[in-house]
């Protein structure tokens, strides 16, 4: 029997998977408050190969060792990695600056820590909060808002904003009544009218294990079923908002394109280690026994 | 499948409108009163793959279920208000607006039956003329450059006898002056409006903005009447004898463009990169 056939095939559509992965953050590399995403590879379960018939004398059954006979790609981790802030001008824009310590651990440059018992931990990071139609919150790094005529601030996809008071924030003055066109966001985080009244402050979560989130595109994330509701975070020292800015996607050019080629060149030598087991196989059917 | 192939072809359509985008900015950069537009990418609702609970192993990071994305598309366009700068031009007839404010103007619309109703449009554009009233020749209209009709405060046609010189103050009064030894009298105050929300208002061509239909939005909520403001609020004036030249800032756009051809250019290679895996599967059995 022929194993490998089936490792072969295991691997090109698991380099598949992660060619997939890197075409989307590419394609992503203009989405603001995107974070790109890795694919992680697991082996199949291994299995224990014994031998069943051995020579005269020696025993019936007899373990070789244990084999592994292929590989999926397990799982999609976001790497929630600061992304660079570029300036727009609107005051509907505004850029998240996280960088949460946890005490006793160092991150690394990809935002997380390994224990010397080999436990990683990643680097919690903050979110601006926003409430999605069905009711639950989402979470999204892209700070690009808008109004809608209601004067309420929402995502481009129309989620309405929270603020701290757990309601969807509303531009217009609490006295009067009137659409609010220009507001300043203090280092608080609260928004205020150009005289100084607060018209409400941005809920920003912290998330503590921010690779559970699951990506559902539109630029938000959900929590996982049963993981807890992140606790408001404190604006100011490490999380700090920008008005005016954008946080551009973390998406690296020249890394994407290396893990592209790195995807396709495995995948064609996987292709390659079918096309040697075909030779096998060939020789075994058509040679074999010819007379 | 081949997701790769889907994603980039998706995200190339997204950029190719980037790019149109820019380009309607780059031609209208001496347009007088243009805004330019601006626009963002957003990454297209995505799928899970569903992963049975065996496979929750250890050292596993996330939880069960795979992640696709479908690429990113254009999403958000907006108007950017900003002021553009004014320009000279001694034409008394060149109007230009110093704050956040806009113009009213009417547009004639014909209905299914041929009858000619006016709409109401708002311009930044002030490049004024005037025209002659049809049934009073003695009488001039202020109109744009594609001869809509400017509305004053009182929400009539602004009218000017013919032959007076035309001088307009900062608060919008439109005053005409007949013969150099008569007095100036105020033939009416041109209606201007503060944009509150940018973000409700849709282009409609000839440099004209509207409220988008069938979206049930007042106008109250959108635009205010300077004229009916209280003092205290940003001011909003009148430059008689400049234009504002276009927001559109060459520099700005073109290293836009330099990163959307870039990103088009990447995904491009993704596309290739994916055909080629679609060619390795394919000579799979060999040739």
């Amino acid at each position: 029997m022929l194993r490998g056939l089936y490792t072969a095939a295991a691997g090109m559509i698991a380099q598949q998977r992660k060619h997939d992965t890197v075409t989307n953050n590419i394609a992503n590399i203009q989405t603001p408050g995107f974070k790109r995403g890795e694919t992680v590879a697991r082996t199949f379960p291994e299995m224990l190969i014994a031998r069943i018939r051995g020579s005269q004398g020696e025993p019936k059954s007899e373990v070789i060792g244990r084999l592994n006979t292929g590989v999926f790609a397990e799982e999609y981790i976001p790497v929630f990695l600061q992304g660079d802030l570029q300036e727009t001008g609107n005051v509907f824009d505004f850029a998240l600056i996280s960088n949460i310590e946890v005490e006793g651990m160092t991150f690394d440059a990809s935002g997380k820590y390994v224990a010397p018992d080999g436990q990683v931990t990643f680097q919690p990071q903050a979110f601006f909060t926003v409430l999605h139609p069905d009711g639950e919150r989402r979470f999204t790094r892209n700070g690009r808002f808008t109004v809608d005529a209601a004067g309420t601030l929402v995502t481009p996809d129309g989620y309405p904003v929270l603020g701290t008071d757990e309601q969807p924030i509303i531009l217009r003055d609490p006295e009067t009544d009137a659409p609010v066109d220009d507001f300043l966001l203090d280092s608080g985080g609260v928004l205020r009218t150009a005289d100084g009244q607060p018209l409400g402050a941005l809920l920003i979560s912290r998330v503590d294990q921010p690779h559970r989130l699951i990506p559902e595109g539109n630029g938000v994330y959900r929590l996982a079923p049963g993981d807890g509701a992140p606790a408001v975070q404190v604006v100011g020292g490490e999380v700090q908002i920008r008005q005016g800015y954008v946080e551009r996607s973390n998406v690296d050019a020249a890394q994407s394109m290396i893990s592209m080629t790195m995807a396709l060149r495995i995948y064609e030598a996987n292709q390659k280690v079918i096309q040697y087991y075909d030779r096998s196989l060939e020789k075994a059917v058509n040679e074999v026994g010819r007379i | 499948m081949n997701h790769s192939m889907i994603q980039s072809s998706v995200t190339l359509m997204g950029l190719q409108q980037k790019i149109d985008l820019i380009a309607h900015n780059v031609a209208n950069v001496n347009t007088s009163g243009f805004k330019r537009k601006e626009a963002s990418f957003i990454d297209i609702l995505a799928s899970r793959a569903g992963q049975p609970p065996g496979f929750a192993r250890e050292g596993r990071l996330t939880p069960p279920g795979f992640h696709y994305g479908w690429g990113a598309r254009l999403g958000h366009i907006r108007i950017d208000f900003s002021q553009g700068t004014l320009k000279e031009t001694g034409n008394p007839l060149d109007l230009s607006i110093e704050g956040n404010g806009v113009f009213e103007v009417e547009v004639p619309v014909q209905d299914a039956d041929g009858n000619i109703t006016y709409e109401t449009r708002w311009t930044r554009n002030g490049a004024f003329s005037l025209s002659v009233n049809p049934e009073e020749p003695s009488e001039l209209f202020l109109v744009t450059d594609n001869g809509h009709y400017v509305r004053g405060t009182d929400d009539e046609r602004i009218r000017i006898p013919a032959g007076s010189k035309i001088k307009v103050d900062p608060d919008g009064t439109v005053w005409a002056q007949a013969r150099p030894d008569l007095p100036a009298v105020q033939v009416g105050r041109l209606k201007l409006l503060r944009v509150l929300r940018p973000q409700s208002l849709e282009q409609d061509g000839n440099n004209l903005y509207k409220l988008p239909q069938g979206m049930n939005i007042a106008v109250e909520d959108v635009l205010q009447n300077v004229a009916e403001e209280e003092p205290g609020m940003a001011p909003i004036q009148v430059r008689q004898g400049f234009l504002e030249q276009s927001n559109v800032n060459l520099g700005e756009e073109m290293s836009e463009l330099l990163q959307a051809q870039r990103a088009y250019q990447l995904n491009s290679q993704a596309v290739r990169s994916a055909d080629t895996m679609m060619n390795i599967a394919n000579n799979l059995r060999g040739s």
